[in-house]
């Protein structure tokens, strides 16, 4: 559990090697990722977020702030700048005072109780290991607090004020309002902004060119499409083709579509050609065909989804009919339910749509 | 009114032929016969002795008693065939040396007449059977401590037969085994034990007879090849009970029903033949069905008991309360003779068992395919609820609707005898198709080679 | 005598038939020394195994190749105790999770904690870590995969795990996330024709092209059916002739035929007929998804458009349900009985309108 609290966040931005690790571990052992190399040092690197940020900055110079709670959209930095305030905050002793739980991590009521109490009542002293004055307290970041439930998110309001002289709170999550009222008003709410396509691929070329490599500006467009601004899964996308095509590689996009499971749109079209002419058999011909690609039938629902909602052709009804039909898969799908049979109800269901004026 | 709600309760009092139900009720049921028996009987001291007679002549008034009057009395009577019967046979003359430890392993399907062929099988070879049952409650001994089960057991196994019964030392004695101690299908290493200090001290035969449950039965956990080779264990399986064995049985039984009990059932070449279709290798539950088929129910109505008389409703019984469904029609409304709630209360605690036997038997009944339609999707939705293990109460919920969409959705019943059937087990099921193909492919390819798996082959 | 399938599985990355591109990168990927954890997903039959077998014996040489069978002993919270099979070779260990049902979740964390936790003794070994392959991850439960999740990211530094699934809709978001996809498509008709041919001048025999296409389509795109479906031909008859007979797979026969039943007739008793044949279907372990699959193609053969909507819905509609529920023959027999219904009111009406 020690090495648990120091280690901090296991979350999908922290696959850092353990700090813990032997040097041989060091030296051969994994790269760090890159969402971990390139995160923000400082509050000012924090791509937009222009709110944020100043009120951010503003509590930093005065070395306090109160309880805090970021949501937004993922790989939107709500994690970074939490990371990086604390790092202005306590320096290099940063780690030791900051304890972050994700929701992968067990997150009961008794976890609240015991692991967060006991956290909070280590006490911190004022000032750093070099004699600088540093902030007497500590931060818990409780990453994804959306899916922790209610019962533990009330067990946390009561450790909340108790333990206010020494420890902030930062929550995070995507959507607000699952979190119970009386733990928001207990928080400065601050609400993170999408990114913007500019902004992500700014950072992506600043990465490409420490990284060494070589990649389009229509390139990197795909991928801030594919990764939907989320520069989080932007950041692993580019790692990740790099790892396969080696160092100093030429990026292509049909690498990034490959990497991410993007389906190319040329079977989207298809799709919905087949299901325009109404004849059913060329519907399960194309749905065998479209199984043996591998791809997943959860990423066609998703990037139908989008392709539907802009479409100038639909009428609303239309529109409605499948969105619903969408709806309905994807829930089947999450649940179990075969591939094949949930695709060929979705076919079904924009062919009757497609029957609707 | 009084008048009415009087008839109503002897009607109840005669309808109660459960099978578990004690001789002096059935008395009171039939207190016509009473006197007849007495007259047969002329003293009670004779009983014992002129038992057979008794049997032969009386009616019989109990459906316990009717049960025991077609066991089977001779070795040509009975289930299991010849061979087997010779196996058995060959093991009590030749295997059991006396005061010599030596084990034999009965295995087969449930009612196929391991126990009642071997007790029989053994009487003729004048042994006396010693039978192990467990205990149901923990019995404190004379000086108040509790001995565990297993304590217990290992008793019977090693001493029990020690101190022989004074009266009777004539014949040889054998250990039974049927119902194992739970604890040891927990803990397989305590019987090793045990069986190991059986073979140092034991002085009698031990006969333990498994019932094949598909995998996980007492053969597989509690004898595995190496322990049954390691000490020597003799082993006969016996097999399903074949059509033509089971309707020979059956025309013996009817003859004794038709003969003995002819107040109380009447068995016709109708109602065999139905049975026998049905067969599924169990006697024990064909002659059970027999028994209910054939009953003789003024009108055929089977009243709804109380649950205040403590009566357990017999699976047979509510699936076919379910499966015909009686409506009770009262001006413009209606309601069911059985009240699918009552049906639901008495199976709650195994929802899933009784929506399976539902499924299994309500095609029967049903007459159309819009009925069978919309029963077949009740019980579809009711397998989910009844799956939702996080909310125990979704199991009595989902057997309440399955119950009472099954009797609402069939409510023109097709008429007719329909014994109830066993649901197949389903439960194996494996996930690894490529490897079931494969071999499917390969017994094609080299028939020979068809069963010895190979797992290079497992494909991903 | 190995079957052809084994006898022709080639044996490192460098000698794939298809998918020649990707299986550079898959070089280049593991000379560079390190990987991250992999998912490697593709319909059955496309070579998934393949080319995981080529990875490890890339990275660990042919030391990789001796394996041996064993069964690993589990014990859940409640003290039960679990048994799996498992392949290893002294650098990798394969297990298929999904055999112990609902116990899965024990098994991933166990087994990643017992190799990740025990080093390599071999010193002269190249690599730093172990490889664990996990197979049809899609078949984990949610608390397994959950599990998974976080063991991954614990043991980063002594074992790389390597998934293999058949699609990755099953699979969380969260653990797609932590891993290199890999997707291997379904090999084309004319790559399977060319293997198939290949594979019998290897065997010194001649075979007719138009029958390579003929079994390469019956095979539905799945090499491993192909050359099963080959090496069952040559056993039947040889010389090869064009027209020859091809060896169908016995439960598809049976599920045709199944759905022939239940079009020629429509009632109860069909339908007791019917669920005897899908309680076949069933122990003989056939996937419950494959069942409602194949009865969805040839049911839906007889009837019009509209029809053939509602019938697809429905089918979708029970399959979902049956992974809701516990007993599969539920669910396939409500979705034949409700075929049944609207195919009877269908023929009904049409013969009105034809009188």
């Amino acid at each position: 559990m020690h090495g648990f609290l120091k280690r901090g966040k296991l979350g999908p931005s922290d696959r850092k090697p353990t700090s813990s690790s032997s040097s041989k571990d060091k030296r051969k052992g994994p790269s760090p990722p890159w969402v971990e190399k390139y995160r923000p040092k400082t509050v000012e690197d924090v791509v937009e977020q222009g709110e944020v940020v100043k009120v951010l900055q503003q509590c930093l110079v005065g070395g306090d702030f109160p309880n805090l709670l970021f949501y937004g959209p993922p790989g939107t930095g709500k994690t970074s700048t939490i990371l990086a305030a604390a790092r202005q905050l306590f320096g290099d002793m940063y780690k030791d005072r900051i304890l972050e739980l994700n929701a992968s991590d067990e997150r009961g009521i008794q976890v609240i109780r015991d692991k967060v109490k006991t956290f909070a009542q280590l006490t911190a002293s004022g000032t750093r290991p070099d004699g600088k004055p540093c902030p007497p307290y500590k931060i818990i970041i409780l990453d994804e607090a959306d899916s922790m439930t209610n019962a533990a998110q009330a067990a946390l309001r009561r450790t909340m004020e108790r333990e206010s002289r020494s420890t902030r709170f930062c929550l995070i999550c995507n959507y607000v309002s699952r979190i119970i009222e009386p733990l928001t008003s207990r928080c400065t709410k601050f609400r993170f902004k999408p990114l913007g396509q500019e902004k992500i691929i700014e950072r992506l070329e600043l990465i490409c060119n420490m990284e060494n490599l070589k990649a389009d500006k229509a390139v990197l467009m795909k991928v801030v499409d594919a990764s939907g601004g989320d520069m989080r899964r932007a950041i692993t996308c580019l790692q990740s083709v790099s790892r396969l095509k080696g160092k100093g590689a030429e990026f292509a996009i049909d690498d990034v579509l490959e990497v991410t499971g993007v389906i190319p749109d040329k079977w989207l079209d298809e799709m919905i050609e087949m299901c325009q002419s109404k004849d059913y058999n060329k519907v399960e011909m194309f749905i065998d065909n479209y199984m043996m690609e591998a791809y997943a039938v959860s990423q066609v629902i998703e990037q139908l989804n989008d392709k539907i909602v802009y479409s100038t052709e639909l009428s609303d009804k239309q529109k409605a009919i499948i969105g619903e039909k969408l709806a309905e898969c994807s829930y089947r799908l999450l649940e179990g339910g075969s591939e094949y049979m949930q695709l060929i109800d979705l076919c079904c269901g924009i062919m009757k749509a497609y029957e609707v004026d | 009114m009084s008048g009415s709600k009087n008839l109503q309760k002897n009607k109840g009092s005669r309808m109660s032929w459960s099978f578990d139900c004690d001789v002096s009720e059935r008395d009171v049921v039939t207190p016509a016969k009473r006197p007849k028996i007495e007259t047969e009987v002329p003293s009670l001291d004779r009983v014992s002795r002129t038992i057979d007679i008794y049997d032969k002549k009386t009616h019989i008034n109990s459906l316990p008693a009717l049960l025991k009057a077609c066991e089977p009395q001779e070795a040509s009577e009975l289930s299991i065939s010849r061979q087997k019967q010779r196996e058995i046979y060959d093991w009590l003359e030749y295997k059991t040396i006396k005061s010599k430890p030596c084990a034999l392993i009965l295995s087969g399907p449930s009612g196929c007449g391991k126990t009642v062929s071997f007790k029989l099988l053994a009487k003729e070879k004048e042994f006396e059977c010693v039978e192990w049952i467990t205990p149901a409650d923990q019995g404190a001994d004379e000086n108040n401590r509790f001995t565990r089960q297993g304590d217990k057991f290992q008793d019977f196994m090693v001493r029990t037969t020690r101190y022989g019964s004074l009266f009777e030392d004539c014949c040889r004695r054998l250990l039974l085994v049927k119902d194992f101690p739970n604890v040891y299908f927990n803990d397989k290493d305590a019987f090793h034990t045990l069986l190991e200090q059986y073979f140092g001290t034991g002085k009698e035969p031990v006969v333990f007879i498994c019932t094949d449950s598909g995998g996980m039965g007492a053969l597989q956990t509690l004898f595995p090849p190496n322990v049954r080779e390691k000490f020597g264990i003799c082993h006969i399986s016996i097999n399903p009970v074949t059509q033509a064995v089971t309707k020979n049985i059956l025309k013996r039984v009817s003859l004794v029903f038709n003969t003995r009990a002819s107040h109380m059932v009447h068995v016709s070449q109708h109602i065999v033949e139905e049975i026998l279709s049905n067969n599924i290798g169990d006697i024990r539950s064909t002659v059970i069905n027999l028994i209910f088929a054939s009953l003789k129910v003024p009108n055929r109505q089977i009243d709804c008991e109380g649950r205040g008389r403590g009566e357990s409703l017999s699976l047979l019984h509510a699936i076919g309360r379910v499966t015909n469904p009686k409506r009770l029609v009262e001006g413009n409304s209606w309601k069911f003779v059985h009240d699918p709630d009552e049906i639901a209360y008495f199976f709650q605690t195994q929802p899933s068992t009784f929506a399976r036997f539902l499924h299994e038997n309500h095609l029967n009944t049903t007459r159309g395919i819009e009925e069978a339609t919309a029963a077949t999707d009740i019980l579809s939705i009711s397998d989910c609820l009844i799956s939702d293990w996080r909310d125990s109460h979704l199991g009595r919920l989902g057997l309440s609707f399955c119950i009472r969409g099954i009797m609402i959705t069939n409510n023109d019943p097709v008429p007719g005898w329909n014994p109830v059937r066993k649901p197949r087990n389903d439960e194996k099921i494996c996930r690894d198709l490529a490897s079931t193909e494969t071999l499917w492919y390969k017994s094609l390819i080299s028939p020979k080679l068809a069963l010895t798996i190979t797992f290079k082959g497992l494909g991903n | 005598m190995s079957l052809w399938v084994d006898k022709y599985r080639p044996t490192n990355l460098g000698k794939l038939d298809y998918h020649i591109e990707q299986a550079t990168r898959l070089v280049n990927m593991v000379q560079e020394g390190d990987f991250p954890h992999l998912l490697v997903y593709g319909p059955p039959g496309a070579g998934k195994r393949t080319r995981i077998m080529g990875i490890i014996k890339e990275l660990y040489g042919s030391g990789a190749e001796k394996l041996r069978m064993e069964s690993m002993n589990f014990e859940t919270p409640s003290r039960k105790k679990l048994e799996i099979m498992t392949i290893s070779s002294n650098y990798h260990i394969e297990v298929n999770p999904s055999d112990v049902g609902m116990y899965d979740r024990v098994v991933v964390m166990d087994l990643i904690k017992t190799v990740a936790q025990t080093h390599q003794l071999d010193a002269t070994g190249q690599r730093e870590f172990k490889i664990v392959l996990l197979t049809n991850v899609d078949q984990l439960t949610k608390d397994a995969q959950h599990a998974l999740r976080r063991t991954m990211e614990k043991y980063m530094a002594t074992c790389r795990i390597i998934l293999c699934a058949n699609s990755t809709s099953r699979v969380l978001p969260a653990i797609r996330s932590r891993c290199l996809g890999i997707r291997i498509p379904a090999p084309k008709i004319n790559e399977i024709t060319t293997i198939l041919e290949s594979i019998c001048k290897r065997e010194g025999l001649t075979v007719p092209h138009e029958l390579a296409i003929r079994i390469a389509e019956a095979s539905e795109r799945n090499l491993r059916r192909a050359i099963l479906m080959l090496e069952a031909c040559k056993v039947q008859q040889y010389p090869f002739t064009v027209n020859q007979n091809i060896a169908e797979l016995d439960w598809k026969v049976y599920i045709q035929n199944t759905a022939k039943l239940i079009i020629a007739e429509q009632s109860p008793k069909k339908l007791l007929e019917v669920r005897g044949r899908l309680y076949d279907l069933l122990t003989h372990c056939i996937p419950c998804d494959l069942i409602f699959k194949g009865l969805l193609q040839e049911l839906v053969k007889n009837c019009d458009l509209e029809l053939k909507t509602q019938i697809a819905t429905t089918a979708a509609e029970y399959e979902h349900r049956m992974h809701h529920g516990s007993k599969a023959i539920f669910h396939l027999e409500a979705f034949v009985a409700r075929f049944m219904a609207i195919y009877k009111k269908f023929m009904e009406t049409s013969l009105e309108a034809f009188m």
